[in-house]
């Protein structure tokens, strides 16, 4: 007998503290006390506490029969998931913001990941006090405080329904995903059948977004949105014939050493000014450490110093070395070790460009400013410029550039956005920011000052560009199978 | 914002003539059978199976109101 009671007096305490805190404060304290109302996601989590409390019961009355152990392992795993996934939903937002009550300074429904949690530890620790042979079936006589347990948890399990009632009502209605204050006056009460709408089904829901391609965007012109754009003719046409690892990613210019950068997927070219051989390259591990995944840009930071940007924002900065420690790089390159030295590798962190990949990066020398472009998305279309200050790669501004009054430039309806252009490749001269798109097939130049499109022009024949460089006074675009397309500067 | 309606006796536009009126899958429903099954196991330890039966369906049902809930990303929302 001794031994049976120290498996149901624990298991009996950890059920009553189950009712009396968690649920019996949920609903009592927290609902009928101070009006607070479950959304939908936090009613299944409740009702999963409350089941738990219900499996041990019956491990309690009937004896720990594997199906009970079996559910209850289920509940909590259940539970896990749920605590993670409403908690998710506020993951990013600032600190102390969230819905509904704190509990200690946490809102509710973090809670129940924790308590979950506490469920699976209790249940390993008593399935060590366990006994062969212990689940023999038979009813057990309750004692008193299992009997009060057990009425405590009706108790529970009836203001829960109540509450339920007023909530979400009865069938078909259920709960909401942003309910009103409880109130046991019926004239205050909101019954919802918004969750049985049909909707989308998603594994990952708001982050599942396409990788950027410029195979996506249409490069006819004539679907831009802007009216009446100058056509820019081409002065010539080049191809980059070089040894290198994979599709071209972006090309940049440096005129104090006159060489181009050359980017791909994981590679870093640094050719001569006419693209007639590679003087120096490297290939990146983009899987070290911090997620590089494709190289999507690259600029010169310094006349030895390159950035390179990954589609996902991140970034690794080079400097090229002519004594670098081969041996040390070794966890840093796939090839061609001694040729650069790793200065950083991280991220940029955006706001509004949160949910959008980019194909470009700019440096502006003068200012000491990274500038990136988003692509569109399926789920955001949005052109968002940000730039970073180079002293600390920190998020320094971000704009949604109008267009230019003095321009000339105007949409073709009133609707007209040029959220649907594709920038594809950035670079940064004579105070702007030129921006060539995969849409279009369009080169803009925008004026970061006043944050506006200052300049559109229509290059005919472009075959998804994928980079663009300035070289004097000429902009060098680029595809992924290195053909360039050179044009003169529009000013 | 949510779909808001009226509850039915405060307003005769009240959707009980929704066909979705008869289907069983709400809160409330769930906690009636929670205390159902609580209430065997306390006063007819007879009725075991019975019990059992109301505790796996009350678990199925909350599963299943969660995961409506969650449908437009089923898996936590965290930077993929």
């Amino acid at each position: 007998m001794a031994t049976r009671n120290a498996l149901y007096t624990p298991l009996t305490l950890a059920v009553l503290a189950l009712v009396v805190g968690p649920i019996g404060i949920a609903v009592f304290v927290l609902g009928f006390g101070h009006g607070d109302s479950p959304c939908v996601l936090c009613w299944a989590q409740r009702t999963g506490m409350v089941l738990i409390a219900l499996t041990g019961l019956f491990v309690i009355r009937f004896g720990p029969r594997p199906r009970y152990i079996g559910l209850a392992v289920l509940l909590a795993a259940f539970g896990i998931y749920m605590g993670l996934r409403h908690s998710s939903l506020h993951l990013w937002r600032d600190v102390g913001q969230g819905f509904s009550a704190e509990i200690f300074g946490a809102h509710t429904y973090t809670w129940s990941m924790f308590i979950y949690w506490v469920s699976v530890v209790m249940m390993g620790a008593l399935l060590l006090m366990l006994k062969d042979g212990e689940a023999t079936g038979e009813a057990r006589r309750l004692r008193p405080l299992e009997r009060a347990t057990l009425w405590l948890f009706l108790l529970a399990a009836a203001g829960n329904a109540v509450q339920a009632f007023a909530s979400t009502g009865p069938p078909p209605y259920m709960g909401q995903g942003d309910p009103v204050r409880f109130s046991f006056n019926p004239a205050h009460w909101v019954w919802s059948l918004e969750e049985w709408r049909p909707a989308p089904i998603s594994l990952r829901g708001r982050w599942a977004i396409e990788k950027p391609d410029v195979g996506l965007a249409s490069a006819d012109p004539a679907g831009s949105p802007l009216a009446a754009v100058p056509v820019l003719p081409a002065l010539r046409h080049a191809t980059i014939a070089l040894p290198l690892d994979g599709p071209i990613t972006d090309l940049a210019y440096n005129e104090a050493t006159d060489r181009f950068l050359v980017t791909t997927e994981k590679g870093i070219y640094i050719t001569d000014g006419a693209f007639s051989r590679v003087l120096r390259h490297t290939v990146v591990d983009t899987m070290f450490s911090v997620d590089l995944a494709r190289l999507a840009a690259g600029t010169f930071l310094a006349p030895d110093t390159v950035l390179a940007v990954s589609e996902n924002k991140s970034y690794v900065i080079l400097r090229e070395s002519d004594r670098a420690d081969a041996a040390a790089n070794f966890r840093y390159f796939l090839a061609s070790f001694d040729t650069f030295e790793e200065l950083s590798r991280s991220r940029f962190s955006t706001v509004r460009a949160k949910m959008m990949y980019v194909m470009s990066v700019a440096f502006d020398p003068a200012t000491g400013s990274v500038y990136t472009v988003t692509v569109p998305n399926a789920k955001v279309k949005r052109l968002v410029v940000s730039r970073f200050d180079r002293r600390d790669m920190t998020l320094s501004e971000e704009f949604t550039p109008a267009l230019g009054p003095d321009s000339g430039l105007a949409f073709k309806t009133e609707k007209g956005s040029i959220d649907s252009f594709y920038p594809s490749g950035a670079a940064f001269a004579g105070g702007r920011l030129y921006v060539i798109s995969a849409a279009f097939g369009t080169l803009l130049a925008i004026d970061p000052q006043t944050r506006t499109v200052v300049l559109a022009r229509t290059i005919p024949g472009l075959e998804r560009p994928i980079g663009l460089a300035i070289k004097g006074s000429e902009a060098y675009i680029v595809n992924a199978a290195g053909a360039i397309t050179v044009v003169p500067l529009p000013s | 914002m949510q779909a808001e309606v009226t509850i039915p006796w405060h307003d005769d536009d009240g959707p009980m003539s929704s066909p979705l009126w008869h289907d069983p899958a709400v809160e409330f429903l769930n906690f009636i059978l929670i205390f159902m099954a609580g209430y065997l196991v306390l006063r007819r330890p007879d009725r075991e199976r019975l019990a059992f039966g109301l505790l796996v369906t009350s678990c199925l049902l909350m599963a299943t109101l969660f995961l409506i809930g969650a449908r437009g990303s089923i898996l936590p929302g965290l930077n993929y």
